[in-house]
């Protein structure tokens, strides 16, 4: 027991030592923590910055907003309120602005777009001391919509920089007049979208693991030279471009393509089947490309499997069922629940194969996601969809990781 | 031995796994209920195969196994209850030590209180009692062993295969390894059937050995007649050590042969072989049996069982000496001797006079070695 303790020297000789291994290591991980900073952390944290901050509107009528943001909603605003929108709108109209304006506003009412536009020509020629006089009348005489409130609530709407609205969108919720939050009335999109988007992740897992588990028990335990051999047939699609590959299946199952023609050259159908262009397309397809995602963990873990343990359990008494039941798969868990992992969370953001043998049916949230950021301009729309996808994901993630408990898995 | 007595039985068993090379050769071997026989061998022998083939995880090319006279050969692994440990111990890593040990009596449908009395009986046995909870993870590697030797003994199979069970194991836990696996089998009178190449282990461990060498049994036989009777110049090399002469034979009585050596000296040797006259033969000598005698104390009339050698070198083991010599021809000689009250003090360069008994040296045809 004597002098098991270190004198203060040591100690501080062993602290530095170990500083010295930290800074070490932390200069060798600086360049990824650079690089993941710009390429994950920042698009992330914008994208969920995004689908809550929308400064938009505020900064194109900042006064109109700050009058309705003290309007009780009772009656029309009054006539102070209305010649700010008055004037605000002209500024706009004279900046060539107005039309961003008119669509942020038509998201929240439609039609809107037309009457802020066709307001903004109006206003464009008058002057401003008029306005300030009698804007009201102004803004009234140039489309009747002004004298309803709906459009007020929908500027007070759009005018909000930090909202959930975009969140209540995309889970098909709004917020009605009195501030409660309701189902939507009008349509049903989002939720439906996820919905099928979690039925085919489903379906593609299973099938991949239904085609990759037997795959990968052979590969493991075939000669090396087949092994190989057959690597490469598992390999190859890997390999190719997947536009390459989703092509091919596009000539494959197309109306006139390979599979229909060889059917009706067959007579086994009198018309071509609808292949492409739909949810099935979409699942087998998807299904090809992610099935090496399957089966290269399911391989890596079931190669380090000694066969050992098999032929124990069978030594033991266990019948051939039982073993694979209670040794065998058991033991290839950590494999199974990676590649599972994988193959869900890769197949619920992919987005070139869907949108390409997808057709209207096959689209999956991801797709309408591109939607919003391509087509319709509403990134903050898109932002929310995303960011529940990540939360998705992650609440996933951690019910796998429970489920799975990797810490039991601990080879010898 | 009687063959009521016969247990185990092994006939004319041969194993090919390519279809063109026999891995094991022509195997006969007969072994009595409660015995403790070793295969012993260099690796790739065959002795493993041997262990696969009772285990029932290869299949016998041809010849035939059987267990008190019933053949077993076209019985699944699973229903020849036969208990095996493995060298790497196949603790089924994601279950506890006392599911593990619980695993092969589910298998058999035991009544749940009858598993956890006798898993609790073994883990007494193994003095493992508070690891019951633990994974073969979180255990030694020398407690995995016993949890692996309990586990195939826990079902009370009347055979135990055991593929070099203690090669994983450093050389202290394996001496206490072996005195708990003999200790067992005396206890539980189990037959054992042990794969190994450590000689050391098989010597202390066996009631017979069996050595092996290319697919075929040299000598199966108990320890001490392996050791001081060798049948060959192979188990005479491979068990303990060994001086090996070359020599010629010059004629043989019986079972003693007169060899001529080096230039022109003349040694007596039993033999169980068939000398020719002329043919080439060595013998072997222990290097304990041989005692070193200075010049002027030789005794001149032990002229067929002495020779005289330079003495070069000594190494210095503790319990024991190593003295090297030449002989005229260069070959080397060792001998061992006890770290008694005086070690012999030689001078480098020092001629001596090399002298055993007459039964400890032994003749062999040269061509049994390959």
């Amino acid at each position: 027991m004597k002098r098991s303790t270190l004198s203060s020297d040591e100690k501080a000789a062993a602290r530095a030592e170990l500083r010295h291994h930290q800074w070490l290591a932390f200069s060798l991980v600086l360049p990824l923590l650079c690089f993941l900073l710009f390429s994950f952390i920042a698009p992330i944290s914008t994208l969920l910055l995004r689908s809550v901050y929308h400064p938009n509107v505020q900064q194109l009528i900042p006064h109109t907003i700050a009058l309705l943001n003290e309007w009780d909603g009772h009656d029309l605003p009054n006539n102070n309120l209305m010649i700010q929108m008055a004037i605000e709108l002209k500024k706009l109209a004279k900046q060539r602005e107005a039309g961003e304006l008119a669509q942020e506003i038509n998201r929240n009412l439609a039609g809107s777009a037309s009457q802020i536009k066709i307001t903004a020509r109006q206003l464009r020629q008058i002057d401003d001391a008029i306005l300030m006089h009698k804007g009201q009348t102004y803004l009234q005489d140039a489309h009747p919509a002004w004298r309803d409130k709906a459009i007020w609530f929908a500027i007070k709407k759009a005018g909000q920089v930090f909202t959930d609205q975009y969140y209540l969108t995309a889970l098909d919720l709004e917020k009605n007049a009195q501030g409660k939050i309701q189902s939507r009335q009008d349509i049903n999109l989002y939720i439906a979208l996820f919905l099928k988007t979690l039925k085919m992740a489903f379906i593609v897992t299973g099938l991949t693991l239904i085609l990759g588990y037997p795959l990968a028990y052979y590969l493991a335990s075939a000669p090396a030279r087949t092994a190989n051999v057959l690597f490469i047939f598992v390999l190859l699609p890997f390999w190719t471009s997947i536009l390459v590959r989703t092509t091919a299946w596009i000539a494959l199952l197309q109306t006139n393509g390979v599979i229909n023609a060889s059917l009706l050259w067959l007579d086994i159908i009198k018309q071509p089947l609808p292949l492409l262009y739909n949810q099935f397309s979409t699942i087998i397809v998807m299904t090809h490309i992610l099935l090496p995602l399957m089966i290269l963990p399911l391989y890596a873990v079931m190669k380090s499997i000694d066969p050992c343990y098999v032929r124990a359990a069978g030594s033991l008494g266990a019948k051939p069922v039982r073993i694979f039941l209670t040794v065998y798969f058991p033991m290839t868990l950590s494999g199974l629940s990676a590649g599972i992992l994988l193959v869900f969370i890769l197949f619920i953001g992919y987005f070139i194969t869907p949108a390409l043998v997808g057709g209207t049916d096959g689209q999956l949230i991801s797709n309408i996601i591109a939607f919003h950021m391509q087509k319709s301009n509403n990134w903050a729309l898109a932002s929310a969809l995303g960011a529940l996808l990540l939360l998705f994901i992650i609440v996933l993630y951690w019910l796998f990781d429970r489920l799975t408990d990797p810490n039991k898995l601990k080879l010898v | 031995m009687a063959n009521e007595n016969v247990f185990l039985q092994f006939n004319a068993i041969k194993k090919s796994y390519d279809h063109k090379q026999l891995v094991v050769k022509d195997f006969n071997l007969s072994v009595a209920a409660g015995e403790f026989v070793t295969l012993l061998g260099p690796s790739g022998s065959g002795k493993t195969s041997v262990l696969m083939l009772v285990a029932g995880f290869e299949g016998v090319t041809s010849g035939d196994i059987l267990i008190n006279g019933v053949s077993i050969k076209c019985l699944a692994p699973h229903q020849r209850n036969i208990g095996m440990v493995f060298q790497n111990y196949a603790l089924f890593p994601h279950m506890t030590v006392s599911q593990n040990l619980a695993y092969p009596l589910k298998v058999r449908k035991w009544p749940k209180k009858r598993i956890q009395s006798q898993i609790n009986t073994f883990l007494e046995m193994i003095e493992l009692t508070a690891f019951a909870k633990r994974y073969p993870s979180q255990l030694s590697g020398g407690q995995k062993q016993r949890v692996a030797l309990a586990r195939a003994l826990i079902f009370e199979p009347s055979l135990v295969l055991m593929d070099e069970p203690l090669g994983a194991l450093d050389k202290k836990l394996r001496e206490q390894m072996q005195f708990e696996i003999t200790r067992l089998h005396k206890q539980l009178q189990f037959t054992v059937l042990y794969v190994t190449h450590d000689q050391e282990e098989a010597l202390t461990m066996s009631d017979r050995i069996a050595v092996f060498s290319e697919g075929i049994v040299q000598q199966c036989a108990k320890p001490y007649i392996l050791y001081e009777h060798p049948d060959n110049a192979f188990v005479a090399d491979f068990i303990g050590e060994n001086n090996m002469i070359k020599g010629i034979c010059h004629h043989q009585h019986e079972q003693h042969a007169d060899i001529g050596i080096l230039q022109n000296e003349r040694i007596h040797a039993q033999t169980t072989a068939r000398l020719k006259p002329n043919q080439a033969c060595v013998i072997s000598i222990r290097p304990e049996k041989i005692s070193i005698k200075r010049l002027i104390e030789a005794t001149p009339e032990s002229i067929h069982h002495s020779l005289t050698a330079t003495f070069y070198i000594k190494h210095y083991v503790g319990g024991y000496i190593r003295y090297y010599f030449q002989l005229s021809d260069g070959s080397t000689i060792m001998v061992k001797s006890l770290n008694v009250h005086h070690p012999l003090q030689l001078e480098p360069q020092e001629k001596v006079q090399l002298i055993w008994s007459i039964d400890h040296a032994h003749a062999f045809i040269i061509d049994s070695t390959t």
